[in-house]
């Protein structure tokens, strides 16, 4: 295989089909390590599938990510190794780095390949308040990406399937029970307006009025993580350890502003701030923005946006 | 039950800002603070000491002027820190950090339970648990929400993305914490004054923990070459109105404007 090669890995098909059309653009063949019951992408470019036998179809364990990447990294030395940068690519990336000494950088924006076995690597830093760039010397280096960086390759045929051993251990863990959470289809990827919502919003019994607004703009609504991880209103929320989002408009109605957050909505074209605090830090990555009590202001807005039969374009 | 609780005082990213000529980050002046989800670990921590008994020691890895910012975790129950200074002149990474804890929990071994956050407030890579449960072997649970040690046991709820899982591994082992799992208590005036007589003590790496300087440097095998704030260029324009209406009639028109929203003309329709 060749020098530069690149594996990529994601128990997310659509982090997966986003890391692959990245490694097929960097060297002209798209690698994706698979293992337990993680499926490969649909209609995108795949080269070669190497395969490890988990011995179950289930999603897999951190400590079985762990060891496919591990062996995976040893028998195939690749310059490379990009893993979504979801919860279990997070614990499974660094401890493989960990066991093999290898490189690593978490929360990689972009990387490139030198010829002269550098490989320079961008990352966040800061909860994304700002970038750093990594230079590693020749060795393998494994990257944490998140979601929304790389456009696909679609693409379609008939992959390479090439299967790994990986030594079989004892788990760690005894999973003594599993509870699934809904799967909810938010579509905010491709979102052309987004309403964001955050801590203003005091009881689940409020999100009505934010709903009202974003169907009078066909937007979709999203939140800030305490709604989602805290309160548990939502399945997931806007911001670095969560989804990013680029529509043409966001309006940010109750959200503080946490850097952490901005880094999930600052590709939007135009930002809206709605806050009852005028030095909430939300006032500063945004382009309008009005001091106003969301309960008073919401209703409002969404009355005169039907009055005047205002619509996206 | 000897609990470790691996707590960091870092950097409030709230208060780092971006110069927007040069792009510079300004990090000076940026107070340090015990981080949100190190509070959520020693609360983790206090209520399981509650109910099985056992002492709390803190290990931290910062600057010696951190020392006097571990007050809210000894009022809230932890007994003793140790503050690992900072060595000089290498780069605060996860790599070089996870080193001189596992340098720290050798020797105030036997730990039975090494409690972490999931990521720090600043660093934010989610890197210390993982690399730590690698160095010393031990079992690895992420991003727990409840905990629960049953005889030499423990088990936990993990929040992972699409399911939640509960996971049993045996002692001892390495829990990180999730985000915003376990409220801190509140603090009385009776916990801060009895904080007061609990021992802070500062280890240098070298002389302390044996650990000499080339050991965690080879580990490094990355030069940072430059770090770059994140500019974002956008208009900060406040709205003004009489009124709340005059004030949303007033957006509405900026935002046609701006040609992310279109106003149905009547001879539209």
């Amino acid at each position: 295989m060749a020098e530069e090669q690149i594996l990529t890995f994601s128990e997310n098909s659509v982090l997966a089909a986003q890391l692959l059309g990245k490694a097929y653009r960097s060297t002209g063949s798209a690698a994706f390590v698979i293992c337990g019951g993680i499926e490969l992408p649909r209609g995108v470019r795949v080269d070669q599938v190497i395969k490890a036998d988990a011995g179950h179809a289930d999603a897999p364990s951190a400590d079985e990510v762990v060891r496919v990447l591990t062996e995976a990294v040893r028998q195939y030395a690749p310059r490379v190794v990009l893993v979504g940068a979801t919860k279990l690519g997070l614990e499974a990336a660094p401890r493989a780095a960990e066991r093999l000494g290898c490189g690593y950088a978490a929360w990689a924006q972009d990387f490139v390949i030198e010829a002269d076995g550098l490989t320079r690597v961008w990352v966040s830093v800061y909860s994304g308040m700002g970038t750093a760039e990594y230079h590693f010397a020749a060795e393998t280096v494994i990257m944490t990406v998140p979601a929304g960086l790389f456009e696909p390759q679609a693409g379609e045929g008939d992959p390479l399937g090439i299967p790994l051993k990986i030594p079989m251990a004892a788990s760690t863990l005894e999973v003594l029970e599993t509870i699934p959470r809904q799967a909810q289809e938010t579509g905010l990827e491709k979102a052309r307006a987004v309403v964001d919502i955050g801590r203003g919003i005091k009881t689940q019994a409020d999100i009505p009025l934010a709903e009202q607004l974003a169907q009078a703009l066909d937007a979709s609504l999203a939140c800030s993580r305490p709604l989602a991880s805290d309160l548990d209103w939502f399945e997931d929320w806007l911001g670095l350890s969560g989804q990013v989002v680029a529509p043409e408009l966001l309006l940010a109605v109750g959200v503080s502003g946490a850097a952490q957050h901005i880094v999930g909505i600052r590709k939007a074209r135009v930002i809206v701030a709605v806050n009852q605090d005028e030095n909430a830090a939300i006032f500063t990555a945004a382009d309008y923005g009005v001091v106003a009590d969301l309960y008073a202001f919401l209703p409002l807005l969404t009355e005169r946006l039907k009055q005047r039969q205002i619509h996206l374009p | 039950m000897n609990l470790l609780v691996l707590i960091k005082c870092s950097l409030d990213v709230a208060e780092i800002k971006v110069d927007g000529a040069s792009g510079r980050l300004i990090l000076e002046g940026v107070p340090l603070r015990l981080g949100d989800v190190d509070k959520n670990v020693v609360e983790a921590a206090v209520r399981l000491k509650e109910k099985v008994g056992g002492k709390i020691t803190a290990v931290s890895v910062g600057p010696k002027a951190a020392q006097d910012l571990f007050r809210d975790a000894l009022a809230m129950g932890v007994d003793e820190v140790f503050l690992i200074e900072e060595p000089p002149n290498i780069p605060p990474d996860p790599r070089v950090l996870v080193r001189i804890l596992e340098a720290a929990i050798q020797k105030l071994a036997p730990v039975d339970l090494i409690l972490c956050g999931f990521a720090s407030d600043d660093g934010y890579s989610f890197q210390v648990g993982p690399r730590l449960g690698e160095r010393t072997g031990f079992p690895v649970i992420s991003y727990a929400r409840e905990l629960e040690i049953e005889g030499i046991a423990v088990t936990a709820l993990q929040d992972l993305e699409e399911r939640q899982r509960r996971v049993k591994a045996s002692l001892p082992a390495v829990v990180s914490i999730a985000e915003e799992a376990f409220k801190p208590r509140r603090i009385t005036l009776m916990d801060a004054l009895k904080a007061k007589k609990k021992p802070v003590t500062i280890w240098q790496a070298e002389g302390d923990l044996g650990l000499k300087e080339s050991s965690y440097r080879l580990a490094l095998g990355v030069k940072v070459q430059e770090t770059r704030g994140v500019v974002t260029r956008r208009k900060q324009q406040m709205i003004q109105g009489d009124n709340p209406a005059e004030a949303a009639d007033r957006l509405i028109d900026l935002l046609v404007g701006e040609g992310v929203l279109a106003e149905r003309r009547r001879s539209d329709g």
